[in-house]
């Protein structure tokens, strides 16, 4: 069994400002895969913002240090391109990320039957619901196999029967890969192999 | 970045955009038309082919100036969309790849517009060649396009420096307005009297046949500068600007 080598992300005294409006202070941390790292805080306290900083989505003072890998992110607020099936959107995103496009097709499968959308992939984005297009968001994430996968509170708009669902998958990427995710619940993911963060103030402590 | 082309491609084309670009194809097509005169049959169009024949292609090549910059500024306003710059949230995973992104957008709509512009013209040729006794000027018409197609793509990246700059949909009015101040102020009479029109004329193209010769008022070496002063401005925007 091929063991996967190991991925980080460290964080060197990361800060982001909006204007006048708090962002994160002075961040420092290092997340580690084989692990599951949660990020817990209330609305407003920098969870998000931090996520924007690893994916270079904003512009921010300090070091992030992360190995060029595939990375999966499902942002919070999802505006996918609403004229686009399921699976042209899913295909697209994978071929951007230089996945080959046989193992594509079938993780898209894959995860059309885990996510419980199988009939649902020539459906337009547009007429989705928001459980589903969440769904969706997760999907795009994950059908690539990264390394790294960053989950922008993957529990949000989904119905309580898939909830356990998500959460197993999560739990399993984790045993190999490098994980984050923030979340509201993270009485959700049990089990120990999980490391807490809180964000207070746009300031991270581990827990 | 042909799987990001392909992307935009899926994300631009759809059933809206296609109806919309085909009820302009279809007004084209009626001008076309109705231009030649082949309404009034095909002996009054022999009769006074060579009066008939150059405002035929007089007032085409206004129309198809007309519907190209429109096409050109309406696919930048969609390719500013929030929808579209979201889509920046799925594939840009390191800062660079924000350039990549907008550079591959940009890529995108010279294509487009590139394509709009060749399928306007081949509509006009072929027409003009099947249905009518009129000889087009073809070494004329190869210069118009080819100045014209610079036209839209200055327009293109000028348009998307705007909108970088303030995200509003009517921002994309604003190079509609200036395209129709310079159109309907087109003589050199009224552009040497105002200093206003002459900055314009300076460095946006815009050109136009008369008597048979090619007008253009400015220079080349002024429209490169611009085309580059857009991108870069609209460059160092974009990577600067935060994906929220």
């Amino acid at each position: 069994m091929a063991i996967s080598e190991n991925v980080s992300i460290t964080i060197r005294d990361v800060s982001k400002q909006y204007g006048w409006k708090k962002g994160i202070q002075h961040i420092n941390t290092r997340f580690e895969s084989g692990v599951l790292n949660i990020v817990i805080g209330k609305n407003g306290s920098g969870k998000s913002t931090l996520f924007k900083c690893i994916m270079g989505l904003v512009h921010y003072e300090g070091k992030i240090e992360k190995r060029r890998v595939r990375i999966g992110y499902a942002p919070e607020e999802y505006i996918m391109p609403l004229n686009l099936t399921v699976l042209d959107f899913l295909s697209s995103i994978g071929r951007i990320k230089r996945y080959p496009k046989e193992e594509l097709s079938e993780n898209v499968k894959e995860y059309l039957k885990r996510f419980r959308l199988i009939g649902h992939e020539n459906r337009l984005i547009r007429s989705l619901s928001h459980g589903m297009r969440q769904k969706v968001n997760l999907m795009q994430a994950f059908v690539f196999d990264p390394r790294i996968l960053i989950l922008d509170e993957p529990l949000a708009s989904l119905d309580e029967d898939i909830i356990p669902d998500v959460v197993e998958m999560i739990k399993e990427k984790a045993k190999h890969d490098l994980v984050v995710v923030s979340t509201h619940n993270p009485s959700r993911f049990k089990g120990k192999n999980k490391q807490l963060y809180r964000f207070e103030n746009g300031k991270l402590k581990s827990v | 970045m042909f799987e990001w082309i392909r992307l935009e491609w899926r994300y631009l084309f759809h059933r809206m955009t296609i109806l919309l670009f085909g009820i302009l194809i279809c007004f084209y097509l009626f001008a076309l038309v109705y231009s030649s005169g082949i309404l009034d049959g095909s002996s009054t169009m022999d009769l006074f082919r060579i009066s008939f024949g150059e405002s035929y292609v007089q007032e085409i090549i206004v129309i198809i100036k007309f519907l190209y910059i429109i096409l050109v500024v309406f696919i930048t306003v969609l390719m500013q969309a929030e929808g579209h710059r979201n889509l920046g949230k799925y594939i840009i995973d390191h800062p660079k790849k924000k350039l990549q992104f907008y550079l591959s957008t940009l890529l995108f709509q010279f294509l487009v517009a590139t394509a709009i512009l060749i399928l306007f013209a081949l509509l006009f040729i072929s027409y003009t060649k099947m249905f009518t006794p009129y000889a087009l000027p073809t070494l004329l018409l190869k210069d118009y396009f080819t100045w014209l197609l610079l036209e839209g793509i200055l327009f293109l990246t000028m348009t998307n420096t705007l909108l970088i700059l303030l995200p509003h949909i009517f921002v994309g009015l604003l190079p509609i307005i200036i395209f129709w101040v310079m159109e309907t102020n087109r003589s050199k009479e009224w552009i040497d009297s105002s200093a206003f029109l002459s900055l314009l004329y300076k460095y946006l193209p815009n050109i136009w046949i008369e008597n048979n010769q090619l007008v253009l008022y400015g220079v080349l070496s002024n429209y490169i500068f611009f085309f580059f002063i857009c991108l870069f401005f609209g460059l160092t925007l974009q990577v600067r600007k935060d994906i929220l």
